[in-house]
């Protein structure tokens, strides 16, 4: 993804650690000293939902959650009950291509990656027999969680940047900025309303080989999109050897026939959450989803023969 | 909208301070150990014990999204003047019900305990009441406003026999546990100096579209209700400073400015002090908005080493004329900035979870909670049922608030302010 909209205007530009990958937020506001409050306050929420859904602090929300939601009924923050509500429905809506209780199967990975090995074959069907989200009650009544299988563990990776960059354009229009881009790295992006001169935003995909050439470029406006896959995603000290996208269903890492797989549609949080979807799901999969999902759009790479193909899907 | 005129409290204050002491007179330390006056119930561990929060904006429901985890604890009731705080709180805690006016939320009778999280210059009124009222009392840090006013939540708890923990959680860190544990048996020798910062880059103002509420959202930048950066973020460090050296501060100098932001605000934008201990100890304390290079952390420095604290990591390095430790070379090590620095394992260290044998278990492999403040929390409602004294008392809180507002009378005055040890005595 290419953040560098070809109509670029004068605008605030900050850009912050969270969550692993860079935030960006581009605020194209008169009064520039309230843009920067404003931005200040969208990455302080970013910031304070980093340490609610990080599954490797031991001091974050979810991180108690995996402790004890097995034990007893816990009632966690209206965020991690909305974010985790959402997964699950995404869960049923994929037949379960989207699963956020991949967590003991990224773990395993890890641990093997850093051996170098591959886990063996009888930890890879324990894990697969506690992952799935039919084992995660949510109460709404109450805001409460309950791990109905020992040793399932929650992983957000796949829709907690989507989630942030949604709280953080939330948090921009409450304060009456009508115009803007958040982004969290090269995952998702968010337009919020048109540019300045009233044309969309656009955003580029970029060529998965040559990082300053685009494959295509997008026009958003009060729309996210978010991409998957792809060799820039990768992170080579810890995942060289392995794609880093888990497929749920088998906790193994992902065999597809996708190079990336990008999600179109007005929540940056089911953006993320879809554009992993439709790169384990494959080109029939996104095609159906998106049949039935008149709001979704995608758009696929493929490699075939040693060329980029690009296939866009509904819309 | 602005807040209350703080000076009316202060009154109000010294008014009911008479109340109380003659109320406890007539009715003696009626409310001891785990008798709650409101309820006249006896609390045991199975017993629900019923919460409410007054303050519902960031803090208040920081506090309030790990509280109500804690088994046992019912959250009945939430308190905010503002709307949209007021909701946020009772998106949280669901089955409360919600009050603007904390005197109302006061009078229920089957309210236990309260949490407390609003403007500074509240702090001291409301912890009063709530005690005065019968309910066991958390206060967010800085303990008050003056230092008058924080020796009066002392007194009061006193009087009325029920629990009252501040804020500072800190003291509830694991790893900073662990630090205090080997600096009691000597691993730095003998300190002589201590280095703190908490340093960002942001104007500490949150956006306020409408200036009428300006002062209520963005009441940290005046006098009137705080005691600016030295009161919301100094006081958790000098509480772990004279924690960690057990002796609070005889004298200090400082200075400080509006330097950066001059955008309105009446509290110093950086400060720079250098606070003295009656051991010879000097504590050296920046905190800016203008550059986060430096981060927040503790250095604390001895003769035979420094640690240096943040929250997540403790680093220990030895001073080169240091004796070798008997687990040095079984130690995790690190190199910072071309030093070596061994790191502090606070799993070696008993957790207060499991030194009160809570019962419940956790799966191999599954990380067990080391959030401080869901720690002091647990602690706080621990307290409540048991009349224990929790690690961070009004006792140990009002050091580093009388150190935090000298901070700021030496800064405004530009002098060499002493602070005489009977400051420190209730």
């Amino acid at each position: 993804m290419d953040m560098r909209p070809a109509n670029y205007c004068d605008a605030l530009d900050m850009t912050r650690e969270f969550m692993a990958c860079k935030f960006r937020i581009i605020l194209a506001n008169a009064n520039e000293y309230y843009a920067r409050q404003v931005a200040e306050a969208a990455f302080e929420e970013i910031s304070r939902l980093e340490k609610k859904f990080n599954c490797f602090d031991p001091t974050s929300e979810l991180s108690y959650v995996n402790a004890w939601a097995h034990v007893r009924e816990v009632i966690v923050s209206p965020e991690l009950f909305e974010i985790l509500q959402l997964a699950k429905a995404l869960f049923e809506e994929t037949g379960g291509i989207f699963d956020v209780t991949v967590g003991a199967a990224v773990n395993l990975w890890r641990s093997a990656e850093k051996l170098r090995s591959v886990p063996d074959a009888r930890a890879i069907r324990e894990t697969v027999a506690r992952t799935s989200s039919h084992f995660l009650e949510l109460d709404s009544a109450r805001n409460s969680v309950r791990i109905i299988r020992e040793g399932l563990l929650i992983n957000l990776g796949a829709i907690g940047k989507g989630y942030a960059v949604r709280r953080a354009a939330q948090i921009i229009a409450e304060y009456g900025i009508s115009c803007g881009l958040v982004s969290s790295g090269d995952s998702t992006v968010y337009a919020l309303g048109p540019q300045p001169d009233g044309r969309p935003w656009q955003i580029g995909i970029r060529h998965p080989q040559q990082a300053d050439d685009r494959l295509a470029v997008v026009e958003l406006q009060e729309r996210a999109l978010s991409t998957s896959g792809g060799p820039r995603q990768r992170d080579t000290s810890v995942y060289e050897l392995y794609d880093h996208i888990i497929d749920p269903s088998k906790c193994e890492p992902a065999r597809t026939e996708l190079v990336s797989a990008s999600a179109l549609t007005s929540d940056p949080a089911i953006a993320d959450a879809l554009s992993t979807a439709f790169y384990l799901g494959g080109k029939a999969f996104t095609s159906r989803y998106c049949l039935s999902h008149e709001e979704v759009e995608a758009i696929l790479v493929e490699e075939q023969a040693g060329e980029y193909k690009l296939c866009h899907v509904g819309g | 909208m602005s807040l209350d005129n703080p000076k009316r409290h202060t009154k109000d204050v010294t008014r009911r301070e008479f109340l109380v002491g003659s109320a406890a007179a007539l009715t003696g330390l009626a409310s001891i150990g785990v008798f709650t006056e409101a309820t006249g119930k006896t609390l045991s561990k199975e017993d629900v014990i019923n919460a409410a929060i007054i303050g519902t904006g960031n803090q208040g429901c920081f506090l309030l999204e790990r509280a109500v985890k804690i088994p046992n604890v019912r959250f009945v009731a939430c308190c905010d003047i503002q709307e949209s705080n007021l909701a946020r709180g009772l998106s949280i805690a669901k089955e409360a019900k919600g009050y603007k006016d904390y005197y109302q939320l006061l009078e229920r009778k089957d309210i236990d305990a309260v949490l407390i999280a609003t403007p500074l210059h509240l702090h001291a009124r409301m912890t009063v009441d709530a005690l005065r009222a019968g309910k066991h009392v958390f206060c967010e840090k800085m303990m008050a406003y003056s230092i008058d006013e924080a020796k009066h939540m002392i007194r009061v708890a006193r009087q009325t026999g029920l629990t009252l923990q501040i804020g500072h959680q800190r003291r509830y860190d694991p790893d900073y546990q662990h630090a205090y544990k080997l600096i009691s048996d000597g691993i730095l020798g003998r300190i002589t100096h201590v280095r703190a910062h908490w340093n960002r880059n942001a104007s500490w103002r949150r956006p306020c579209p409408d200036p009428k509420l300006d002062e209520l959202i963005n009441w940290r930048l005046y006098r009137r209700y705080s005691q600016g950066l030295m009161a919301e973020l100094g006081s958790h460090q000098i509480d772990i400073v004279n924690w960690m050296l057990q002796e609070t501060p005889s004298a200090v100098v400082g200075v400080g400015g509006i330097d950066y932001w001059k955008d309105g605000r009446e509290v110093y934008d950086n400060v720079q002090c250098i606070f003295e201990y009656p051991s010879g100890v000097k504590f050296q304390y920046q905190s800016i908005t203008s550059n986060q290079y430096d981060g927040c952390y503790e250095q604390i420095m001895g003769d035979k080493g420094t640690i240096v604290l943040q929250i997540g990591k403790a680093l220990l390095f030895r001073e080169p004329k240091s004796e070798q430790l008997a687990w040095q070379d079984m130690a995790h090590k690190e190199k910072v900035q071309g030093k070596e620095a061994i790191v502090l394992d606070a799993s070696k260290t008993p957790r207060i979870q499991e030194q009160r044998g809570e019962g419940e278990r956790v799966s191999p492999g599954q990380a067990r909670t080391r959030d401080a403040v869901v720690l002091e929390l647990e602690d706080f409602f621990r307290c409540v049922r048991e009349g224990a004294q929790p690690l961070s008392t009004g006792k140990t809180a009002l050091g580093a608030c009388v150190a935090a507002i000298k901070a700021n009378e030496a800064m405004d005055r530009m002098e060499r302010v002493t602070i005489p040890s009977e400051v420190y005595k209730v």
